[in-house]
């Protein structure tokens, strides 16, 4: 993954970025500290007009209907730059409490998309059940299949467009998580235990105080 | 006013005249007579010397299908009825040509030309059609006596339809089948082609283009008989009828696929419950495999950057510019750092 703000690589388990420093504390002191009440679908910008809310909170819908455990949900609002963006989608999946949904649906299980009609610019965060199954690559084609709708400013388009790639996305990761589960296990392991499949397998080329041989 | 007893005069006058009849004597009225006729007798003669007409039997209405269909129920004219020495038409026995015009009623080119049209048709058809002519106002003595010997005559040979046509009168025309034809060709059929070809005779002034026409819509109509015959299981004591080939190829096809329209038909029931099956079962997995619902398996992520429930930017893209594609956005590249 990468950092919000520096955009570079940060290890797994990194409480900071190891290149900038950026963290969730620096994203409160900029956004707030607070949680934020807000709903699935919040139209801050004022994009839709009347009758779209339903084809967007539709394609949301469906993306819970097909994945029980998953939930979408889509912010508009000026936010000034694109970094502004990147660290706003961060925070808001750490800081959102979301009205409209079910308790017992953690923000972890989310999917946010982001639309900043200002600076035209969209982005798209997952929480960390998604975080072995999705990467970057997966959202920014998602993002993708809007970007000729957004051009023209039809943002509903856009979005629905956005959801319907991404249902077929996560169900694509569903059935190579079924297959090959031990695959998304190992993205996820901890580096601790990394480590210590490292020191076995060089422990097996030292020589043995029972047999005093070398393995090669 | 003043005209009136003037007018009441001269009425008088011509009422008290005697009529230009009274005027002939009887030697004149032998001489005229003699000679021919009387100018105007049957407008001024009291009583005519023409002598009172035969009461006219009518044709009786037999139970007999062919004897008593009629083209029509329009009310027939007085006829005369034919008597053997008057018309030597012979119906004993199969005549040799298809037009029997013993009383010459018609020219010698129509009537070549109706004979040469009725060889065509014995030629291309498998039921012969023969035609007896009559004059207008005639009838037949005794129908069922008729309809016997004609049965009679054709008794043997080729399938044959006799027709009796009055000239003039195409809605009297009778229509008699050979016996190798009755049974097998349903009345109505019969009645039906006989109402056809008189509509289609009633549509010409001249008799004899009457009866062009109505020979040859019966020709047409003969030729739906023989199809409607050929549609049918021949019977052992049935004549056997030369069926054109085209009739034979269609009839064969008919007979190898009739064996299975019939079991389709016998098992439409479940075919159709079969098909619905199916569809339903199709339409059932489609909804399942549209609506089905699919499931992560929940792993321990190790928390980043501090954020408890996600870390990360996922993606990012800007569609300020039509000239920068997506894919030019693949790599994402910091555009800002604040510190």
């Amino acid at each position: 993954m990468r950092c919000p703000r520096c955009v570079q690589r940060i290890h797994r388990g990194a409480e900071s970025c190891p290149h900038c420093g950026f963290s969730l504390a620096e994203a409160d002191a900029r956004f707030g500290s607070d949680d934020v009440r807000v709903r699935t679908l919040t139209d801050a910008a004022g994009l839709f007009r009347k009758g779209e809310r339903e084809h967007v909170q539709e394609a949301m819908g469906r993306i819970s209907r097909r994945f029980p455990q998953l939930y979408a949900a889509v912010y508009t609002g000026a936010l000034g730059e694109m970094a502004a963006l990147r660290q706003f989608g961060f925070w808001l999946i750490n800081r959102a409490a979301f009205e409209d949904l079910p308790p017992n649906k953690p923000n972890a299980a989310g999917i946010l998309l982001t639309i900043d009609p200002d600076s035209k610019s969209a982005g798209m965060v997952f929480g960390y059940l998604l975080d072995p199954f999705l990467d970057e690559t997966d959202t920014f084609e998602c993002l993708s299949r809007g970007h000729a709708y957004w051009l023209e400013q039809r943002y509903v388009e856009g979005i629905t467009r956005v959801l319907r790639h991404l249902e077929r996305v996560l169900k694509k990761r569903v059935a190579q998580a079924r297959r090959d589960p031990e695959y998304f296990e190992r993205k996820v392991m901890p580096a601790a235990m990394l480590g210590d499949m490292v020191c076995s397998i060089r422990e097996g080329h030292r020589e043995t105080k029972t047999g005093g041989e070398v393995r090669k | 006013m003043r005209s009136r007893p003037l007018l009441f005069a001269t009425a008088w006058m011509l009422a008290t005249v005697p009529p230009l009849y009274s005027q002939i004597t009887a030697a004149d009225r032998e001489a005229f007579e003699a000679a021919g006729w009387i100018a105007g007798s049957l407008l001024l003669e009291n009583k005519p010397d023409v002598p009172p007409e035969e009461p006219v039997e009518a044709p009786e209405e037999t139970t007999d299908d062919m004897k008593t269909d009629r083209a029509s129920e329009i009310e027939e004219p007085v006829a005369e009825a034919v008597s053997e020495p008057q018309f030597p038409i012979d119906f004993a026995k199969r005549p040799r040509t298809f037009l029997h015009d013993a009383q010459g009623l018609l020219s010698p080119g129509d009537k070549r030309d109706r004979l040469k049209f009725l060889d065509y048709h014995a030629g291309d058809s498998a039921v012969d059609l023969y035609v007896h002519l009559f004059d207008k106002g005639q009838s037949i003595p005794d129908p069922e006596v008729h309809a016997a010997v004609l049965d009679e005559a054709f008794h043997d040979g080729k399938p044959a339809v006799v027709l009796v046509y009055f000239m003039g009168e195409p809605q009297r025309a009778l229509l008699h089948l050979s016996p190798g034809l009755k049974g097998r060709i349903a009345p109505r059929e019969c009645k039906r082609a006989l109402e056809s070809a008189m509509l289609q005779a009633m549509e010409k002034n001249e008799p004899s283009a009457q009866l062009e026409a109505f020979l040859v819509q019966m020709s047409i109509r003969i030729y739906w008989l023989e199809r409607l015959l050929g549609g049918e299981k021949e019977s052992p004591e049935d004549q056997p009828i030369e069926v054109p080939a085209k009739v034979k190829i269609t009839d064969s096809l008919m007979t190898q696929v009739q064996p299975w329209i019939d079991g389709f038909l016998a098992n439409l029931k479940w075919i159709g419950l079969g098909i619905s099956a199916c569809i339903s079962t199709l339409l059932a997995s489609l909804w399942w495999v549209r609506n089905r619902q699919h499931r992560f398996p929940e792993l321990d992520v190790e928390p980043r950057l501090g954020g408890a429930h996600g870390a990360g930017i996922g993606a990012v893209i800007s569609f300020t510019n039509s000239q920068v594609p997506p894919m030019a956005q693949r790599n994402q590249t910091p555009d800002y750092l604040p510190r």
